[in-house]
This record gives C-alpha cells, sequence and structure tokens, in this order.
C-alpha cells in the first residue's frame, strides 16, 4: 500500500487583486487539485450572527487511503479578520478556529484553524475540509449583499508526498470571497387614533396617536432615522364649530420597544428601535367649553413622516 | 332549548357592544418603499446623476402619491429642517427631473419613480442632498362611524415615506474634529455631562457614531477603566460640511454606583458608520471633590 504524508501548509492572505482561483499542481502522476468555496450566507433581517463556511478541496485522484496532513492557516495581513464591502458599508468576518470535514472524508483533525493535523481514511477524492467566518450584523446594518473581493481570505499550501517532504510536494494558494446578503423587506407603518369622547361641560382633551413600524429591513432602522408628526396645530371642525389641538413636544414608546428618543414630537425625533413592531406615541391636546356643541370634530389628516438621513 | 337562549343573548350581547364602541380609526402605510436612503454619482461625461425608486402597494385601494422633492439640512441640534430654495447659487430644486410627479398606485403593484439631476459642470466637487416626499393623498383604511354623542373628536393619521438622496460629484471626503470636549459629574443623579462640539471641515458629512470610556485616574497616572457610555443613545451624529454640531448628554452611570473623590478622564471614541476614515479620540479630565 502506497503511503502518502501530506502537509498541508495553508495560510490566509489578503490578496486583494487576485482573482478566485483554482490552484493546481501538477507532479506527475500524483496531480492534487486544490480550491476553496464559500457559499453565500444570508444573515438575519434584523442582525445576527452568521458562520460563513469555506469549503476547501484535495482532490488528489491517486492518492491511497491513510494521508496524513498537516497544516496551518494565519491570516498574515489581517489576523483573523477579513472584512465585506458593500458600497460603504463594511461588515468585518472573523475566522473561527474550528476545522471539520462535513463530508467525513477527512478524519483525526486536531488542533485549529491556525494549525491543525488530519488523516485522511478514504480514497475517494476530493476530500473536503470546512473552515468557517464569523459574521455579526446588528439591525443597523443596511441591507445588500456584502463580499470580500477586496480583501478575500486566502489559503496557502504545501502538501508533501512523503512523511519526510522530501520527494514530492504541492504548493499554492486557493482563495474564497466570502459573500454575505441582508436581505431587504419593507416597512410598513400603521398609525392609529381612536375617536374620544370629551368630557361633559368642557375641559381638555387628549389625543393619542400611535404608530407602529412593522417589516423592515436593517437599512430602515438605521440609527440616523428622523422622524416627525405634522402639523403642530390641527383644526376639527364639525361643519360649523371650530376647535384647535396643539401638538405636544413628548414622544413616548408606550411598550417600551423603542428607546433612547430624542428630540420632539414636531421638530423631528430619533431612537433606537429594540423590537418590532415598534411603537410610538404622540398627542395632541385641545380644550372643549360648556358652550361646545355637541357633535363629531374631525380634521385633515395628521402625518407622521418617516425619514432616514 | 336553554343552550340556545343562552347563545342567542350573548349574540345580541356581542351585536350591541359591537354597536355601541367608538369606531377605531385605522391607517396603514399602503404603501412602501424599497430604498429609504440612496446615494448617486454624477457621471463626469454628462454632469447628470439619475436613480430610482420603486413604491409598492400593500393596500386593496388605489393610492395617489405625489412626489416632491425638498431640500433641507440639520440644525446645531442634529434636527432635519426643510429649507427654502436657494436664492443664489445652485439651486438642486431647478435642476431635478422627477418621472412620474404624480400617480395612482393601483392595489398590490409596484411603479418605479426615476429621477435626473444636473449639476453645472464647472462644479467639481460636490455633495448634496435632498428628499423624496411620496406624500399619499388619502390612505384612510376605515372610514369613521359617528354614533356616539356629547362632543367627539377624531384624528385622521397618515404614514408618509420618504427617500433621502445625497449627490455626489467628484470624491468629496469628510473632515469631521473634535472643537470642544467638556465634561463632569452630576452627583445627584450619578450622571456624567459631556458636552461636545463637532465640526466638519471637508467637503462631504460625517456619519458618526460615538463611546466614552470612563477612567479612574490614579495618582501613579494609570488610568483605570470603570464603564464605557454610548453618546445620543447610539444614535447617529451626522456633521455636515462646515456646521456645527452640539451635543450635550447626561449619561447614567449603570454600572457605577457613585464615583468616589478623585481624578477622572474620558476618553470620547467617534467611529465612522462607513468606517471611512479613522476613528477620532479626544480626553477630558474632570475631579469629583471629597465633599462628593
Amino acid at each position: 500500500m502506497r503511503e502518502f504524508r501530506i502537509l498541508a501548509l495553508i495560510v490566509g492572505l489578503g490578496l486583494g487583486s487576485m482573482a478566485p482561483s483554482l490552484v493546481m499542481a501538477d507532479h506527475g502522476e500524483n496531480n492534487v487539485n486544490v480550491s476553496c468555496t464559500s457559499p453565500p450566507a444570508t444573515a438575519p433581517v434584523d442582525g445576527g450572527t452568521v458562520l460563513v463556511d469555506v469549503n476547501c478541496l484535495i482532490d488528489a485522484p491517486n492518492a491511497s487511503s491513510n494521508y496524513r496532513i498537516t497544516g496551518s492557516a494565519d491570516n498574515l495581513m489581517t489576523p483573523n479578520t477579513t472584512f465585506l464591502n458593500k458600497n460603504l458599508s463594511v461588515l468585518s468576518a472573523t475566522r473561527q478556529p474550528n476545522v471539520n470535514s462535513p463530508d467525513g472524508s477527512v478524519t483525526s483533525i486536531s488542533g485549529t484553524s491556525n494549525g491543525f493535523t488530519a488523516q485522511l481514511t478514504t480514497s475517494s477524492s476530493p476530500k473536503t475540509l470546512r473552515f468557517q467566518y464569523q459574521v455579526t450584523t446588528t439591525n443597523h446594518t443596511p441591507a445588500g449583499t456584502y463580499t470580500s473581493l477586496l480583501n478575500p481570505p486566502a489559503y496557502r499550501y504545501q502538501i508533501c508526498t512523503t512523511p519526510s517532504c522530501s520527494q514530492q510536494s504541492f504548493s499554492g494558494i486557493a482563495i474564497a470571497p466570502l459573500s454575505i446578503t441582508i436581505p431587504s423587506a419593507p416597512v410598513t407603518v400603521n398609525c392609529a387614533s381612536s375617536p374620544i369622547n370629551a368630557a361633559p361641560g368642557g375641559g381638555t382633551f387628549d389625543l393619542d396617536i400611535v404608530c407602529t413600524v412593522s417589516g423592515g429591513n436593517p437599512a430602515s432602522f438605521s440609527p440616523s432615522g428622523q422622524n416627525t408628526f405634522s402639523p403642530a396645530t390641527v383644526t376639527l371642525s364639525n361643519g360649523s364649530t371650530n376647535l384647535t389641538a396643539t401638538l405636544q413636544s413628548a414622544v413616548t414608546s408606550p411598550d417600551g420597544s423603542v428607546s433612547g428618543l430624542v428630540g420632539t414630537a414636531s421638530e423631528g425625533f430619533t431612537g433606537n428601535i429594540n423590537t418590532i413592531p415598534a411603537k410610538v406615541q404622540a398627542r395632541y391636546t385641545g380644550t372643549t367649553l360648556n358652550t361646545t356643541p355637541a357633535g363629531t370634530y374631525t380634521s385633515a389628516p395628521v402625518l407622521f413622516t418617516w425619514s432616514t438621513i | 332549548m336553554m343552550k340556545k337562549r343562552i347563545l342567542l343573548l350573548a349574540l345580541q350581547l356581542l351585536l350591541v357592544m359591537l354597536a355601541t364602541m367608538p369606531a377605531g380609526l385605522t391607517s396603514t402605510s399602503s404603501y412602501y418603499l424599497d430604498a429609504s436612503r440612496l446615494e448617486v454619482q454624477v457621471s463626469p461625461a454628462t454632469d447628470t446623476a439619475s436613480g430610482a425608486v420603486k413604491v409598492s402597494s400593500n393596500s386593496n385601494r388605489p393610492v395617489h402619491l405625489k412626489v416632491i422633492p425638498k431640500l433641507w439640512h440639520l440644525n446645531a441640534q442634529g434636527v432635519m429642517v426643510y429649507d427654502e430654495p436657494p436664492k443664489t447659487g445652485y439651486n438642486l430644486l431647478d435642476n431635478i427631473g422627477i418621472n412620474p410627479e404624480e400617480f395612482d398606485l393601483l392595489p398590490g403593484k409596484s411603479r418605479l419613480v426615476r429621477f435626473i439631476i444636473k449639476v453645472p459642470h464647472e462644479i467639481n466637487t460636490l455633495e448634496s442632498a435632498f428628499q423624496l416626499y411620496f406624500q399619499p393623498v388619502n390612505l384612510l383604511e376605515v372610514e369613521p362611524q359617528k354614533t356616539a354623542a356629547g362632543v367627539n373628536h377624531m384624528l385622521d393619521v397618515v404614514p408618509v415615506f420618504t427617500t433621502t438622496v445625497y449627490v455626489y460629484k467628484g470624491n468629496p471626503v469628510p473632515a469631521p474634529r473634535v472643537e470642544q470636549f467638556q465634561c463632569g459629574y452630576l452627583p445627584d443623579k450619578n450622571q456624567v455631562s459631556v458636552n461636545l462640539n463637532l465640526n466638519n471641515t471637508g467637503s462631504k458629512h460625517a456619519r458618526l457614531l460615538g463611546n466614552i470610556v470612563l477612567n479612574r485616574k490614579a495618582v501613579s497616572g494609570q488610568t483605570q477603566p470603570l464603564e464605557v457610555l454610548h453618546l445620543q443613545n447610539s444614535t447617529l451624529m451626522v456633521v455636515f460640511p462646515n456646521t456645527l454640531r452640539s451635543v450635550q448628554n447626561n449619561l447614567d452611570l449603570e454600572k457605577t454606583k457613585k464615583l468616589d473623590p478623585g481624578a477622572y478622564q474620558m476618553e470620547l471614541r467617534l467611529v465612522d458608520e462607513r468606517n471611512v476614515q479613522p476613528a477620532i479620540q479626544s480626553t477630558c479630565d474632570f475631579t469629583v471633590p471629597a465633599k462628593n
């Protein structure tokens, strides 16, 4: 039985200008191809942690079983981290220490992606090794597809066919750009203001407006939100008599789904959305007299403007 | 027989309750946009920039929408203020085309609204911001029922969506800087006060998120981190070129029960949301006197 010892030295590099590649080394009958790919990942709409796989295939058709692999991984330019870009937004991806073989073609893996040993127990080809990068997004991360094309993880390897690595070795670099998509979803806003009955004999009345924001993508929940209620004063009319109600400056979140509310209802306010659906509330206050005729008073529509700067 | 009577009575009671309930007045968004913020780049060949916003209906009723371009700026407190068109110099509103400007959005359908902006050739570097304001004419989902006696009040509430558009020509860059950073301690509330003035001498707006590390200073000069505080409740501080942005925060100390007498230092770190520039750092020292 022919025994090969393979020394795989896998070094992650930031090679900005290199295209994704399949690296092949041809040394006579013992061809070995190594290629790495990363299937596109999808992050949760409202943020979270995602593991992005990097699958490296070692295609050595002439090799028999009992391969032994020793290797290491190291990012030389940006240790442990690579970056995914979309326009002006950047996500960082942290290389995880684990190395595994999803199809079981590589066994006895010990160590981390910074340094591991392993053994190939089958002669089937290719053999798969898997690394992972962790990407964390928040509900402030803009939607879209982020890729590490500008600075992809790249793996330099060396494979030896003899225990002493003296006769035959294969080396090269395999690049696996990462890709992660944060899905886009529309924001819907639902506003409600229940009709109220004024107190008999006159007095103040409060008209509360509750606007509920639901759905949406992370870009919509950027911390740069600027929202307003308008107008500052509304005229309520029953057709013959007019009443006025004034917008109060305070904006609240009745269920605490929005925190850190800063600003005023009429001039603009921002806040952090903690949970979806998110509720904000504003109030119009007016006065009736004991001479105010009974009836139903309505106004021109009040506007709730949803903006992101 | 008895069961039927009870069921009938319950049904009648339900009908009476429904009839006497004040009608809820609810307005939903009825439409939505595919972008709340856009950046468009002016082509040097044509001196124009263009973009599009997809408007979609989620209603079973048609919605009539007007697309209104609005100029705006942020005041010193960071609040958006709509502007009148400038009387001199480049007026973006005179150089924008929107198609369509007004339209009916049918139930379940989408419509693409395109815009094009012309920038004078002699302007080499530009950042200009405006807002596309999609104003619905009527979005009421439920008509009010005027059943209650006495003086009743009703408000219609209409959600309005906007898209903020940044127009760029050339390669404008932000250059924010800390003009003033003052700090102190409010022992009664166990808060630290922060007074921060930011300026931007660049040609593009800066988008900053601010953290402060509160340190205790030892006699030896070494510092011991106590707590990380978030400026503006972690909301964005946008600083436009040649404008002052003031931030006054009283920040609760959540991890530190009360500051002991001694010397303290705040390390300010302002990070650009887009990672387009290094973080800005500044420090501020304050002392908690012994009587506290």
